[in-house]
Order: structure tokens, then C-alpha cells, then sequence
């Protein structure tokens, strides 16, 4: 299967090409319920994490919540 | 009981979740202080470095999540990140928090306001932190914030009430809880800001950088609840000349005759 490449909090990584979103932050061992997915600059709903197919050259920003005041 | 938007609190006391030596520590000190209302932060992951997850034991606890948008260095910044704490967090409950400045912390009240109405429009629940301005309070108010947020003295500085005469003006004329957030050091001062007629105090750093933070955490809840109870009281009237509270004749008068 081919793979592609995509930037993910600025480390480059390799995915299958018909890799979900979902199923990508899976490989990566993301905990799926604390973070919040940035994809070109724009918030991408966890809904839609399992029916969007990345793309090769994707920029990826997780965010995730820390202690704060 | 205090209400702001859809929400119900019986404790007056909210706290934030920085500075503590250990989440197990914060989650104690969090319970101690009976707070139910807690403030966190957003912040992109460093995969490398891993991640401590401090969500999930702060949700079991069930307290309502606050998170704020510290970072974020306009109006654009902060709308983004409240939009990516709602996507994280599942509440559209947002501290609106834009302080430019790394020495003071100064909350910029333009930005702070521009974002404010956008995020009023979106449906967001919004408290924003803001200096003690009464104008500027009264601003975001008509904008559909669900409370104002402020300050004391600067974030983290425990100087305490350094804006008195003007929190009072904000409560005065606020038709939405007044928080006061930063700077609370102390008990007392946090005691202070609930008999002026606060209707909460966000304490952190106060509470997390004390010796003892979970005995810090019982005190401020034990503070909080007495000056709000001071406040329904009704202070009585302070005089610039002393007011007798015994007899005033003059009693041994007979012994001149």
C-alpha cells in the first residue's frame, strides 16, 4: 500500500494513503477524547475525524488541555 | 446560590489548576476547596515530550470546566482557541483572557472586547478577564457576557485588592456576576472582595504556591463563605467620628458636686 507524508505538530510522518484522520491519531496513539485537531488552520470537529482522508503535504496541529489559571 | 448563564453554584470560590507540585496535590487541594467551577489551558501537544493528562481525573471529579484562552495575543487568537477548547472539552463556557504583555499581564481591553461580542454571537458562554473598569465591564455586559471577570492586582502577584474603589463601582453597576480574578493572595483578601458584594473569587496561584495547598484551599472556601455571608449580613456604617456603643452621661458627675 502506498503511503503518504504529513507534517503532525511539525514531526513529519508516514500514512497509509487512504488513511482517516481517526485512524491516523490511532497509529500515533493519540488520546482520542483530550485533543483537539487543527488542519490548515481550521478546527476539524471530532465527527468528521473518521470521514476525512489526509492528505498528502497535510499540516496537523493537536492541541491538548494543560493546568492553567 | 450563585448563577452564571445556565449554570448553578454553591460555592463562590472558583479556582484555577496551575502551579501545583503534582496533579495529585491539585486534585486535592481542588476537592479541599469545594470549588465547582475550575479553570485550565489549551496548549499544543509536543509529541515527543508526551502529554500528562490531566483532563480525565478533573472530569471524573464533576466539576464544571472553565477553560481560558491565555496565549492568545488578540481578539483573532482568542476566538480560535475557545473554539478549539469547546471541540476539546465539549462546553462553550470560555475565560476570555488576551494579555499581550509578559510583565504585568495586563488584560488588552480592545481585543478582549472585539473578541467578546464575536464569541457572545457564536453562542459561547463568556467571562472575560479584564482590568477593574467599570466602563469597559459595563461594555461587555451589553455584549451578552455571562459574567466580568476583574482584576485585583496583577496575575500571580498575591497582591490583593490593589483595585478596591473601582471593584466597587463594577458591583455597583454590574447586572452579571462580578468575579474577582487575579491577584488574591489571601484569605482575607478573598474574604474582602466577597463583603464588598462579589459575587465569586477566582483564586490560584494563592492556593497552589502556598506551603500547604490543600489547608490553603480549606481556608479560602472557609473565607469566601463567611465574607459572602458578611455581605447578606449587611455591613454596618463606617464613620469618620466614633459612634458610643455604651451610655454617654456623664456617670460620675455626683463626685465634683
Amino acid at each position: 500500500m502506498s503511503e503518504i507524508s504529513l507534517s503532525l505538530n511539525g514531526q513529519l510522518i508516514q500514512v497509509p494513503a487512504n488513511a482517516s484522520l481517526l485512524s491516523m491519531l490511532e497509529d500515533q496513539q493519540i488520546t482520542l477524547d483530550s485533543v483537539a485537531l487543527v488542519r490548515a488552520g481550521e478546527v476539524v470537529p471530532k465527527s468528521l475525524w473518521a470521514l476525512t482522508l489526509c492528505e498528502a503535504g497535510d499540516v496537523i496541529e493537536l492541541f491538548g488541555v494543560v493546568a492553567g489559571g | 446560590m450563585l448563577t452564571i448563564g445556565d449554570s448553578q453554584f454553591s460555592s463562590r470560590l472558583f479556582t484555577g489548576t496551575g502551579k501545583f507540585a503534582s496533579a495529585d496535590q491539585m486534585l486535592a487541594a481542588l476537592a479541599a476547596s469545594g470549588s465547582q467551577l475550575v479553570t485550565l489551558a489549551m496548549k499544543r501537544l509536543d509529541l515527543k515530550a508526551g502529554f500528562d493528562d490531566i483532563l480525565a481525573p478533573i472530569r471524573q471529579s464533576g466539576v464544571k470546566l472553565l477553560p481560558n484562552t491565555s496565549g492568545a495575543r488578540n481578539a483573532k487568537e482568542a476566538i480560535f482557541v475557545a473554539e478549539l477548547a469547546r471541540e476539546v472539552l465539549g462546553t462553550s463556557w470560555v475565560k476570555l483572557e488576551i494579555h499581550p504583555d509578559p510583565k504585568y499581564l495586563m488584560p488588552d481591553p480592545i481585543e478582549t472586547f472585539n473578541a467578546a461580542k464575536v464569541l457572545c454571537e457564536r453562542g459561547f458562554t463568556v467571562l472575560p478577564y479584564v482590568h477593574a473598569d467599570p466602563v469597559l465591564c459595563r461594555n461587555l455586559e451589553s455584549v451578552g457576557c455571562a459574567a466580568v471577570m476583574p482584576l485585583g492586582s496583577p496575575i500571580g502577584s498575591n497582591r490583593g485588592l490593589e483595585t478596591a474603589a473601582f471593584l466597587k463601582m463594577i458591583i455597583e453597576q454590574a447586572n452579571v456576576p462580578v468575579v474577582v480574578d487575579a491577584g488574591i493572595g489571601s484569605p482575607s483578601q478573598a474574604m474582602a472582595a466577597m463583603e464588598m458584594g462579589a459575587s465569586a473569587v477566582l483564586v490560584n496561584t494563592a492556593i497552589a504556591a502556598s506551603r500547604d495547598p490543600v489547608k490553603m484551599a480549606l481556608c479560602f472556601a472557609d473565607a469566601v463563605s463567611t465574607g459572602r455571608k458578611a455581605y447578606e449580613a449587611g455591613l454596618a456604617q463606617v464613620h469618620q467620628r466614633a459612634i458610643g456603643t455604651s451610655p454617654q452621661q456623664a456617670l460620675t458627675a455626683f463626685l465634683s458636686e
